[in-house]
This record gives C-alpha cells, sequence and structure tokens, in this order.
C-alpha cells in the first residue's frame, strides 16, 4: 500500500508545472506542445510570463539584449549571447552555434530580398581569404534571414583611424594591398561588395586587415538610401543599377585616398553637386594633400579614381601591384594599441568586433529613468544610482576594485566578504560585485577614482589597510560618494595624472599589475 | 544579503521600463522570437504577483527580476537544497500565470 499522503502536485499531474519548470531552468518553451497542454488563457499567460522573464533578462544584461532577437533566444543552432552592433541593414550578434560548440556572429537583416541574400550567403561561404571574414552560410526563419560568421577579434578600420596620426605610405601600401586581396577573392567569387568603408573593414588583432560587412549590395539600387555613403560610391552606379568589380576598386580608391589625406576626393554636399563635380572632373588631388608621399603611390590610387571605368586599373589584382610597385619609405613600427578604452559602446559597431584589448573592464549604471547603459564620458551620476563592473578576463586574475574619494578615503568595493565571486578569478566573463548586487550611489561627493587592479599573484591585504570594506548590508551608508554631475566630466581614462603613493607601492611589489584607473569629474 | 538591500534592489535596479520596452515593438511584422512587454502585460504582472504568498512572491523577484540562480534562491531563502528551490520557482510561476489568466477576465 502506498503511503504517499503528498500535498504537493506531482509535476506530471499539472501541466502548467511542467512548463514553468522549464521557464524556471530558462529552457525553451515548445509553444505548439504547451498549446496542447493547457487552455487558451492558461497559454497566454504562460506566454506573458516567460517574455517577462525574457525582458527581465534583457533589461539586466541591457546593453546587450536590444535588437529584435532577445538574448538567450535560439535561431537553429544559435543561442543568442549579445547585441554587437545595429546599422541600417540590420542587427549584429555574437551566438553560439550549439551544435559545432563555437562562438559566431550573426548578422540579421533587416528586409532585403530574400532570395538574393541566400544566394549571396552561399557565394560567400565559399570564400576562404585571410583578408575576407569567413563567413560560414545563410540562416533563414520565416521571418528572419541571416548571416553566419566567424567572430572576429578587433576592431573597424575607421575606430582604428581615430587614433592614428599621419599614415605612412609604407602602412597605407599595406592597406591597400590586402583590402585589394579582399576584393580580388571576392571578385573570383563572383561577389562584388558594393559598400567598401572604413566601418566595414576590420582589423584583426594579430595586424590582419579583414573586409566584411557583405549583404549590402541589394542597396545598389538606392543611391540615396539611408545606407548611401555616396562619397565612396563610382560615378557610374549613379546612372547604372550594375554594381561592378570596377566599382569596389572606386571604393577602395576613395578609402586610400581617405587614408592618406583624411579627406574624401569631392566636397560635395549633396548627390547632385557630386554628379556635377563628377562630370567637370572638379576634385582634390591627393599630390595637394600628401606631397610626401612617393609619386608612383599617388598615381595608382588616383587611377583607382578615374570617372571613366575604363581609365582604372584592369583588375584590382594590378591595382595592388601598383601600389606595391611604390617604394616603401622606412617607417617606425606601428605602435602596440594600448588600449585605455573601457568605455566601449556597442551600437557604434558595425560588425563583429570583439575585444580588442586583453582584459577588459566595462562600467555599468543602472538608474531608476534610465534602465541599464555603459557609462561613458559625459555620463551623469546621481544618488541612487548602482554601478557594476563587467569584466571579460583572458586568463586567470586576482581582482580588486578600489574607490578613492577627493579625501583620499579609499574604499574597497571588490573582493567583499559577501560578494559569492572569489578571488582568483578564471578567464572569462564577470559582473562584479557579483550577479545580484551593485555598488550603489548613496551620497554626495567631489571627483572620485577607480581602481581595477588585475594581477597575477595575491595582493596583500596591508596595501588596502586604510580601505574601508563597502558596507553592503546597509545601503544607507554610503558606499562611496560623489556630487550629481551634469554635462561635463563623466568617466574617463586618468592616465596622465600621478600614482598615489599606495599604488606606487603595490606597483613596485607587484611587477605584472595591471592598474585600470578611471576617474568620474565633476565640473 | 539583506531584505532591506533586496527591496533596494528590486527598487531602482532591474525593472524595465515600460517607455524603454515600448520601443521593443516593432513596428513591421514581429519576429515570433521577438520578447516584447507590454505595460498591460507589466500590470498583469504586479498584479499577479500581489496576489502570491509572500514567499512565493520573493522567489519570483530573485529568478525572474534579478535572475539570481537557484543555488542562489537556496540559499537566500533557506531552502534545503537548488533543487527544492527550483520547484518552488516552478510553482511560483504556475501560480503567477494563473493569477495572470485571472487578471484579464
Amino acid at each position: 500500500m502506498s503511503a504517499t499522503a503528498s500535498n504537493v502536485t506531482p509535476l506530471h499531474a499539472d501541466p502548467l508545472l511542467k512548463w514553468t519548470a522549464r521557464l524556471a531552468e530558462g529552457l525553451p518553451i515548445d509553444w505548439t506542445q504547451a498549446a496542447a497542454d493547457l487552455s487558451p488563457a492558461l497559454l497566454a499567460s504562460l506566454r506573458q510570463v516567460a517574455a517577462l522573464a525574457g525582458s527581465f533578462a534583457v533589461a539586466a544584461d541591457a546593453p546587450q539584449g536590444i535588437g529584435p532577437l532577445g538574448v538567450g533566444s535560439t535561431v537553429g543552432d544559435l543561442r543568442i549571447a549579445a547585441v554587437l552592433g545595429e546599422g541600417s541593414y540590420g542587427t549584429v550578434y555574437r551566438a553560439h552555434d550549439e551544435r559545432l560548440d563555437r562562438d559566431v556572429a550573426l548578422k540579421v537583416f533587416k528586409g532585403g530580398h530574400r532570395q538574393e541574400l541566400l544566394r549571396e550567403g552561399q557565394l560567400l561561404a565559399r570564400i576562404d581569404h585571410p583578408n575576407v571574414l569567413k563567413v560560414y552560410g545563410a540562416v533563414e526563419t520565416d521571418s528572419l534571414i541571416g548571416f553566419v560568421s566567424e567572430l572576429l577579434p578587433g576592431e573597424s578600420l575607421e575606430r582604428w583611424l581615430g587614433r592614428q596620426g599621419k599614415l605612412s605610405a609604407s602602412e597605407i601600401t599595406t592597406i591597400g594591398g590586402e583590402l585589394c586581396a579582399a576584393l580580388c577573392a571576392l571578385h573570383q567569387g563572383n561577389i562584388v561588395h558594393g559598400d567598401l568603408k572604413p566601418a566595414n573593414v576590420l582589423r584583426h588583432r594579430d595586424g590582419r586587415w579583414v573586409v566584411a560587412d557583405f549583404g549590402s549590395s541589394q542597396y545598389a539600387n538606392d543611391p540615396l538610401g539611408a545606407s548611401g555613403t555616396p562619397l565612396y560610391m563610382a560615378p557610374e552606379r549613379f546612372t547604372s543599377t550594375a554594381v561592378t568589380a570596377s566599382a569596389d576598386q572606386y571604393s577602395l580608391g576613395v578609402l586610400l585616398f581617405y587614408l592618406a589625406a583624411r579627406s574624401y576626393p569631392y566636397s560635395a554636399e549633396t548627390v547632385i553637386d557630386l554628379k556635377a563635380q563628377h562630370r567637370k572632373g572638379e576634385r582634390r588631388r591627393l599630390m595637394d594633400l600628401r606631397p610626401d608621399l612617393p609619386r608612383l603611390q599617388i598615381d595608382a590610387i588616383e587611377r583607382a579614381l578615374a570617372v571613366d571605368p575604363k581609365k582604372r586599373h584592369s583588375s584590382c589584382g594590378n591595382f595592388a601591384a601598383a601600389l606595391h610597385a611604390a617604394p616603401r619609405h622606412r617607417v617606425p613600427p606601428l605602435m602596440a594599441v594600448a588600449t585605455a578604452a573601457a568605455v566601449v559602446l556597442a551600437a557604434a559597431i558595425w560588425w563583429p568586433v570583439a575585444t580588442p584589448e586583453a582584459h577588459r573592464t566595462e562600467w555599468l549604471r543602472t538608474s531608476s529613468d534610465q534602465g541599464v547603459e555603459i557609462l561613458s564620458s559625459g555620463a551623469t551620476a546621481r544618488v541612487g544610482d548602482a554601478l557594476a563592473l563587467h569584466l571579460t578576463l583572458t586568463d586567470r586574475r586576482y581582482v580588486y576594485v578600489i574607490n578613492e574619494d577627493l579625501a583620499g578615503a579609499r574604499y574597497k568595493l571588490f573582493p567583499l566578504a559577501t560578494s559569492t565571486l572569489k578571488n582568483p578569478l578564471d578567464a572569462g566573463s564577470y559582473r562584479l560585485p557579483d550577479s545580484a548586487l551593485d555598488w550603489r550611489i548613496t551620497s554626495r561627493g567631489g571627483r572620485e577614482h577607480f581602481f581595477v587592479l588585475l594581477s597575477d599573484e595575491p595582493i596583500s591585504s596591508e596595501h588596502f589597510q586604510s580601505a574601508q570594506q563597502a558596507a553592503l548590508d546597509a545601503p544607507g551608508e554610503g558606499l562611496y560618494a560623489f556630487e550629481p554631475t551634469r554635462g561635463v566630466g563623466g568617466l574617463a581614462p586618468a592616465t596622465s595624472e600621478p600614482d598615489a603613493q599606495w599604488l606606487a607601492a603595490l606597483k613596485a611589489r607587484h611587477r605584472n599589475l595591471e592598474v585600470r584607473r578611471f576617474e568620474l569629474i565633476n565640473p | 544579503m539583506s531584505n532591506l538591500l533586496k527591496d533596494e534592489l528590486r527598487r531602482v535596479g532591474r525593472r524595465p521600463q515600460a517607455s524603454a520596452l515600448e520601443e521593443h515593438i516593432v513596428d513591421e511584422a514581429p519576429l515570433p522570437l521577438a520578447q516584447t512587454m507590454t505595460v498591460e502585460t507589466l500590470r498583469a504582472y504586479e498584479a499577479a504577483l500581489s496576489k502570491l504568498s509572500d514567499d512565493q512572491r520573493e522567489v519570483v523577484v530573485m529568478r525572474v527580476e534579478l535572475g539570481m540562480a537557484h543555488d542562489e534562491i537556496a540559499a537566500a531563502t533557506e531552502s534545503p537544497s537548488a533543487n527544492a528551490a527550483r520547484m518552488r520557482v516552478a510553482r511560483a510561476l504556475a501560480d503567477l500565470a494563473r493569477n495572470m489568466s485571472e487578471f484579464k477576465d
């Protein structure tokens, strides 16, 4: 005889419970099956609860969760991990291919010609070249179409360029040569890029230049479209809908002209002006802007800019040959990119760009009216705001977060006795102080420094002797303080100031200590 | 973690804002995977949440709003195990869904 007299409903007896158990686990729901199990009213409620769970997760992870696909949702074998960027064509996500167990980028198009995009995805998947972003293929569902590609660690040429001074002849030849090679590979595969510009060229962490952002040739018919970068468009594209290999060469010519001169061959502000200038041949000459460059290099770039396609190089291969024929001056080695730029705005990214630096730190602020945002220069901060640190470690580190106020008082924000995270932290991504807590701003002050110390060995607590533990269980006690700021100021890398004594002592003792320092400035 | 802090986290922390959510609602044909939440849903949620017992409300907030893991919830609610916490969450969500369907009527 069974003696079970339980007041607990077994799973199988309550179909709703079966589905909420999956929700509790964060597992996807088979809505067809759920519809068979539940009344329409309950099904609708289950959907709402599922949406709530998803939306809260999105809100908690924002700004990663903006876009049509929620973080954690799946498309085929892909599980969406984060939004990497948004452009006029659509949204790029970081996703995990669960079948092949690898991280990929998924670019979902807004609209577009489905058959054309699918065909283009197939063609792109056949191309295997170090200077072309590897496209694995296209994914298609009833309502969306996207390209799956490799996730490239690096940054866009556009962003890279923002930190460079005048580029040397040698650098221009290197970049130009690699982009020519990329275009040759595409053209050989019967693909015309159609939208070559600095935002669509990536610099791999290993220094390689990679052409990305395909699937935009659909806009070739629309020179005035929102995506339009008319200054990069070959003159014949304003009168013909055909996008040719020669038009790509022209775009590359504009790009190299811009790299060299930091201005465009034409100065028109409207497409009508631009067409008139094309006709009259009124434009800037590279020789006027960069007379220091080798003559042969200037000629090679100018030739790609010919209004008449027949007067350009006969192919991108010939363009490359002409560039390489120019002498390469001896130039100082490229500076290693020491990015202190912890403030990376995902929305500014066009195509999958993973972290350029080794470890990555991002300060997130949660406020009652703005939700979650990455702190950037000029951000305002108020009492009631909550701060958290998103930290991505490429290898194991002992992590310490210190806050120092204007008066020199220091507070150890991490690790805390109450944190679930304990040092050392293995490679991976973390939210500090831990997944469920924030550092909260509870009072006002002047000027605040934040130090994230990344060490390969534990740091003795004596260095933090004067630091007080942030008191997590007493929200009224003021973790740290600053005046509400508005307009000027914000979080900025503060590299020019001399190290505080305690920090200097710390650095002397720990040779491999990496310090990420930020400052909140009050006007 | 003190209850005071949890309340504080919940109040100021991760609650999605109706205005931000409205922007999620696309004007074109919505994608099936799109997770949109309307003000109406939020209202129904709040009403349904208020009808739950204190214990149930607590685990729903921890799991759904704060995204806490089951073992964290178990520790915070003195549940015997993560599995027990998991079941409590599932039951609370089921009751929440039932309450929400009533709210609609």
